[in-house]
């Protein structure tokens, strides 16, 4: 093997492909993916740099160039070309990996919604970034956001674990026969994609026996299986082939459970309820609601309110599409106030509020039970949610709680005057 | 006019292939999935008596829309044709091929006739109806209107 890799690492590499023990790992959640890539045998990647989700394509680059995995990297000339060469490279059958950041994953807008109305299973990583002007590397949602209409399943990772884990469920329930829609993973720019964790890789024998092969069936674009893709139709077909999206949307629901209770089957790791991390939620008068890594400083409020006999809890939203909406109701019609933390914004919306708020709001329409709603704008642009202020937007949900109203729907958390 | 085309058949979402792929086509196939004759605001109507057989309609329409006869004239298969008008524009010979409004036609926007058999069955009715067409048409062959 080269010199790229260093001995401990190289040895826990081998460890994995060719035994069938799991081992512990340093590194970024972008490394994360990048072995979770090796582990799934992915074909073809296309890459063009970008933070914050370029990490994976440097360890990605670093595992094909020693050996670890044997697959196309091509470099390409900006994002839209990316997301097109990869979508190519899946009509053929090939296994393919793809990712980018804010505007750059913008750029790419018309491949990325071709990519999902052709129904090519195309898995990509969005570090996720404040789309620019002004110019920002940190986290904000709204980039992966853009796509939540367009028929791409979006699921948001919170640890570098999850990460790995959540790449190869992503594969199988993009692949599955009744789903074939392309899965976009998000993860919080910074606080996830450059940030150290402790992770273990599963041995690849037992992947195999989770992910097969990928196959189009007679959809492979072939000289021995003469398809035309994407032909013109207009509009005899496509109100047709937008209904055929939306069962495919819909039947990814029961795709995703069984893929996380496969997982949990043949690798070992049990996340429970797939689509939303419930955190002691269950006899809670006030619940937050969150996604990705502002799980951290909300769970730590959770411990110490819990500690001082406060009925808190947190609920994670993992799957944004399909959106989990028996869930949501399900832990959230019990509460008297529940808060939702957005890291994005969407202007203009029904109650000026975040993507996240607006939608829960939608989804708990029928409960029979409505908690008051609050919605925290905050962490834009890449600042900080801290403890403190996880706190802060605790004690003013509890508040509203105990006086049975909200004196103000949407705040801007930590907004300078 | 009694000869229709029969309608394209239009598969349901359960019928079509995943993503709207369709089986490949030949070279110069039409696409039998897809015809978007629906789509024409205008019609070509030919004067089979007065072509010349000169092959500029077939060779020019960007739908490969006419058929060759037996004895050399161009049909036009109205389910593939888009209307744009090339036909008429490129056509040598005055009031051969003119461009109608579909709303003008008894057989319905959308429905179309074989020409070239009507005309064969019976040349006179073909005559009459091509010239109560003629002052309605919009681009008329070697005459602009």
């Amino acid at each position: 093997m080269g010199m790229a890799v260093s001995a401990i690492e190289a040895k826990r590499l081998e460890a994995v492909l060719k035994g069938d023990e799991e081992v512990e790992v340093v590194g970024t959640g972008t490394d994360a993916v990048a072995y979770a890539l090796m582990l799934a045998d992915i074909d073809v990647t296309a890459a063009y740099p970008i933070r914050p989700y370029g990490g994976v394509m440097e360890r990605t680059a670093r595992l094909i160039a020693d050996g670890y995995l044997k697959a196309e990297y091509i470099v390409a000339a900006h994002e839209h070309d990316q997301f097109e060469i990869v979508k190519h490279a899946s009509a053929v059958g090939a296994r393919t990996f793809v990712g980018s950041s804010g505007v750059g994953w913008l750029l790419a807008i018309e491949a990325i919604v071709a990519i999902s109305t052709d129904r090519y299973p195309v898995v990509a990583l969005i570090g996720n970034r404040a789309l620019d002007d002004p110019g920002a590397y940190g986290v904000e949602h709204n980039d992966a956001l853009m796509v939540r209409d367009v028929g791409w399943l979006l699921v948001w990772v919170d640890t570098a674990q999850e990460a790995l884990d959540t790449t190869l469920i992503a594969y199988r329930v993009a692949e599955d026969p009744r789903v074939m829609l392309p899965v976009g993973i998000s993860m919080d720019g910074a606080f996830l994609t450059h940030s150290e964790h402790v992770f273990r890789i599963p041995p690849k024998s037992k992947v195999q026996k989770f992910l097969p092969p990928y196959d189009l069936g007679n959809r492979k674009l072939h000289p021995s299986n003469v398809i035309s893709v994407a032909p013109q139709v207009n509009e005899d077909w496509v109100t047709e082939l937008r209904k055929q999206m939306d069962e495919a949307m819909k039947n990814a629901r029961r795709v995703i459970e069984e893929a996380y209770r496969d997982y949990a089957k043949i690798i070992g790791r049990d996340y429970g309820n797939p689509f939303v991390e419930p955190y002691m939620v269950d006899d809670a008068d006030v619940i937050m609601v969150g996604m990705g890594t502002v799980s951290k400083p909300i769970k730590e409020a959770v411990r110490r309110l819990r500690a001082k006999g406060e009925r808190v809890g947190f609920l994670r939203i993992r799957w944004f599409r399909p959106f989990p909406t028996d869930d949501i109701i399900r832990y959230l019609m019990g509460a008297k106030a529940v808060a939702v933390v957005d890291r994005d914004y969407s202007f203009g919306s029904p109650f000026d509020g975040g993507a996240l708020y607006t939608e829960i709001r939608s989804a708990l329409y029928e409960a029979e039970h409505r908690p008051l709603m609050i919605n925290f704008i905050g962490g834009l642009g890449g600042r900080e949610i801290t403890y403190n202020d996880a706190m802060n937007m605790f004690n003013i949900t509890l508040d509203a709680a105990r006086k049975g109203k909200i004196e103000q729907r949407v705040i801007w958390y930590g907004v300078r005057e | 006019m009694p000869y229709k085309y029969e309608q394209p058949h239009l598969p349901g979402w359960k019928d079509m292939m995943i993503g709207g792929a369709i089986p490949g086509l030949r070279p110069n196939q039409r696409n039998p999935y897809f015809t978007g004759g629906t789509a024409k605001h205008y019609r070509p109507v030919i004067n089979f008596d007065k072509c010349i057989k000169c092959s500029l309609c077939w060779e020019y329409c960007p739908d490969s829309v006419f058929d060759v006869t037996p004895d050399g004239y161009f049909n036009p298969a109205l389910a593939y044709c888009k209307g744009c008008g090339i036909c008429a524009e490129v056509c040598p010979v005055p009031d051969t091929i003119i461009m109608v409004d579909e709303m003008e036609f008894e057989d319905g926007y959308g429905k179309f006739i074989d020409e070239y058999r009507y005309w064969k069955e019976n040349r006179e009715a073909y005559r009459k109806w091509f010239e109560s067409l003629l002052p309605k048409a919009q681009i008329i062959s070697v005459r602009k209107r």
